[in-house]
């Protein structure tokens, strides 16, 4: 069953008088749904149990230990693609809740009465086939029917008399038709079931949802906004959504900042509390905390563009700089430390010389919060820092899980600001893997695709070993393979990382090609379909539809078979 | 002259150590365990005290009588019976502080552990004090307060704790059954999840 009108009464209000159990799913959109729903659970005294699920294996754990102590799931980012009646075998007294923002949706979870609800944001259309095409009421009886035919046949094909001849005609000819159609029917039904499960993509955010629900319970605030806000980031920077659909979702985004962030002259509200505004973001990587100098090389876009790890590349990035009119020195320092006619003039003068250097999309709208005087964080900052405290490659995932939920609370603002120091170790360490690939000539380019793989014992691939990461890499690499070789533009890139070498699995991301407008990926097709020929040993556990997991081994059976099928 | 001063100085140095050895062993022992009653030093404490104050009644007989040039050892004496008098009032006091805040930190009923560091005395301050509080906690409210279960008055009904060992189930007042396991967080009611904060099993996250 959907939800779709009456969040508050058919979601919020079910759940709010139970105890609940929250499964979440650990990136970032996830991550601040959760938090805007544990908020709106304070504030009604609703007891809940958060879990961090990050596959489907751990999603049936986590629900068997804790289904008999529950009435209502609510499951984020996780579980929307799976069968869930048929994984999780919930009792009748049990709700399951999804709030998913992969598509398409299990068609067994979408139209299941009573147990599962999808709850999706008002005036959202789900692109479903019917209930008549895929569902057949009418096939039990027909069956039976058949079999009593075919019985029937069996039976008097001994005998021969002539009614009972005639009557055997009637009925095989009935028959016959009834087959037919069934067996029309089926093939269509297969059609419709391959075309509707052939790409992958993500709509509204799960943050966003939680979020308007918040709104319609008049319990929002500039915290829950920011988390949508973030939440929203995510699906631009980490490729999850086109421009278009983002720009589309900010537009609906603004009239909540105008409305929570009313600047008015004569009131001066209080110093300590949250603002949020509208910003012309760069796509330069926590400038901010950062030196201009790092920013430049490190970040995707523009160390793509410039080409820093070549001589000639990096000369023009010093060029760019010299045109800007920033001193070398200036831009080695930490941005808060330069000058401040450098600091404030940054902005003109980049947007000025950024054509110049063939830096078109180099700004993009966002929003940035400011608390105080001290703290100011875009939305991209907030990102990359809660990335890299969920990916922090020290502790287990589910440890890092809640750090990073707690640092998700304006009152634990220096762990965010720990986050962005973990993030740029990061964000160094991607760019000097890239810069080693293209060096080391290892990407590799077979018709259908370009593919790498992250050797092991390199140093840093702890980092590596986790899905966020590991797409941001192969995003990067993608980036800066392209701009070397430029019909390279039209293959998706597919890379693949060691994650545990005592098991000797490795991990497998797949990032659709850049021309690809509305960032629909066929790639967890097409994975399960070369796994299934080669009879790889893969797991397909991950709640990311890109992302899986196998042996090292069967890789190189495991890539051959995928380029035979996309060649196909 | 200079030798009676040096050897009174000398002798001086000899009082009030015994009681100051006391004090130590409490100061010492701040973070751990409450060390059991020293009775042995207690009673060297005033034996000592006696034997000063035996002294000074002679020497105050002396002077009444006319002997001259024995008020400043008379005087020395007092500060030292003064001084052990306090130390033992310290002693005897901070036991006392220590008893009754491990009554509102644990509870009414004394382990062996704890009850072999307490003298006979103590326990049976400890028995009065306890059932003081008990009659004071009974008239506050028509069916009785609890008052040693919140340590600090509770800003909320329910509070947000992480888990940070598999402790299993446990069921709460209500009924309903939480399953504890490691990493996870849960919003549970305040009163409930307080012994297992103060176990050290789950986490309270602010």
């Amino acid at each position: 069953m959907v939800v779709i009108d009456r969040v508050k009464e058919d979601f919020y209000q079910r759940i709010s008088s139970d105890h609940v159990l929250v499964l979440v799913y650990p990136d970032v959109d996830s991550l601040c749904a959760c938090k805007i729903l544990q908020t709106l659970f304070k504030a009604d005294n609703t007891q809940y149990t958060v879990v961090c699920v990050s596959g489907i294996s751990q999603l049936k754990t986590a629900f068997t230990t804790h289904h008999d102590k529950v009435r209502s799931v609510v499951l984020i980012n996780c579980g929307g693609g799976a069968k869930l009646i048929e994984l999780l075998q919930p009792e009748e007294h049990i709700c399951i809740f999804v709030v998913d923002s992969v598509r398409p949706l299990e068609l067994d979870n979408v139209y299941n009465k009573g147990q599962v609800h999808i709850v999706l944001r008002e005036g959202e259309v789900l692109e479903i086939p019917d209930f008549d095409d895929i569902y057949d009421s009418d096939q039990q009886a027909e069956e039976d029917g058949e079999e009593e035919g075919e019985e029937f046949f069996s039976d008097e094909e001994v005998e021969d008399s002539v009614t009972g001849g005639k009557r055997r005609r009637r009925e095989g000819e009935a028959s016959y038709e009834a087959r037919r159609k069934r067996h029309l029917w089926r093939r269509k039904r297969e059609e419709i079931l391959y075309k509707y499960s052939e790409f992958n993509y993500h709509s509204t955010a799960a943050s966003l949802v939680l979020y308007e629900l918040a709104w319609r319970l008049t319990r929002d605030n500039n915290e829950l906004l920011w988390l949508a806000i973030t939440g929203l980031t995510e699906q631009l920077l980490h490729e999850k959504t086109d421009r278009e659909m983002y720009v589309t979702e900010m537009h609906r985004m603004q009239p909540h900042v105008l409305r929570l962030n009313r600047s008015e002259e004569e009131t001066v509200s209080a110093i300590n509390t949250m603002k949020i505004n509208f910003v012309e973001e760069l796509r330069l990587d926590l400038y901010r905390h950062w030196t201009i100098y790092d920013s430049l090389c490190n970040s995707c876009y523009t160390a793509c563009k410039f080409k820093v790890w070549s001589l000639k590349g990096h000369k023009n990035l010093l060029e760019f700089l010299a045109d800007m009119g920033l001193p070398l020195v200036q831009c080695k320092q930490r941005f808060s430390a330069m000058d401040v006619q450098f600091r404030e003039n940054f902005r003109s003068w980049i947007d000025r010389s950024a054509a110049k250097f063939g830096l078109d999309n180099m700004a993009y709208g966002s929003f940035s919060a400011q608390i105080g005087y001290k703290i100011k964080l875009s939305a991209a900052d907030m990102l990359l820092s809660t990335t890299a405290l969920i990916e922090n490659p020290e502790k287990s995932t589910e440890e890092a899980f809640l750090q990073a939920l707690d640092a998700l609370s304006w009152s634990n603002v220096t762990k965010i600001l720990a986050g962005i120091e973990t993030a740029k170790l990061q964000q160094a360490a991607i760019k000097t893997h890239v810069r080693n690939f293209i060096d080391t000539h290892q990407v590799v380019c077979t018709g259908p695709f370009v593919y790498a793989y992250v050797e092991e014992g390199t140093p840093n691939m702890k980092y590596f070993s986790r899905p966020l990461t590991l797409c941001k890499l192969a995003r990067f690499l993608r980036e800066a393979w392209i701009s070397s070789n430029k019909r390279a533009r039209d293959y998706p890139f597919i890379l693949s990382a060691p994650v545990d070498l005592e098991k000797g699995t490795c991990l497998v991301a797949g990032v659709p090609c850049q021309t690809e407008e509305t960032r629909r990926s066929e790639f967890r097709k097409a994975f399960t379909q070369a796994a299934d020929r080669t009879q790889a040993n893969a797991s397909f556990d991950c709640f990311d539809n890109c992302v899986f997991e196998m042996q090292m081994e069967d890789r190189g059976k495991f890539f051959d078979a995928l380029t035979a099928l996309c060649t196909v | 002259m200079t030798r009676t001063v040096k050897t009174f100085w000398i002798w001086c140095a000899m009082f009030g150590e015994k009681a100051l050895e006391l004090v130590r062993e409490l100061k010492r022992s701040q973070d751990g365990n409450l060390p059991p009653y020293n009775d042995d030093g207690i009673r060297q404490v005033v034996e000592e005290m006696r034997t000063l104050f035996e002294q000074n009644q002679l020497e105050v007989r002396a002077t009444t009588d006319g002997e001259r040039g024995l008020l400043s050892g008379i005087q020395l004496r007092h500060a030292c019976l003064e001084r052990n008098q306090r130390c033992l009032l310290a002693y005897v006091h901070h036991r006392m502080t220590r008893i009754r805040d491990y009554r509102w930190q644990t509870g009414s009923v004394l382990p062996p552990s704890f009850r072999l560091s307490l003298c006979e005395q103590e326990i049976q301050w400890f028995t009065r004090y306890n059932r003081s509080l008990a009659t004071y906690m009974r008239s506050i409210a028509p069916t009785g307060l609890d008052l040693t279960q919140h340590l600090q008055p509770p800003k909320s009904l329910l509070v947000e704790v992480r888990c940070l060992e598999d402790y299993g189930e446990f069921e709460m007042e209500d009924g309903t059954v939480v399953l504890l396991h490691k990493n996870t967080q849960h919003y549970l009611p305040r009163s409930q999840c307080e012994p297992l904060i103060r176990q050290g099993v789950l986490e309270h996250i602010h």
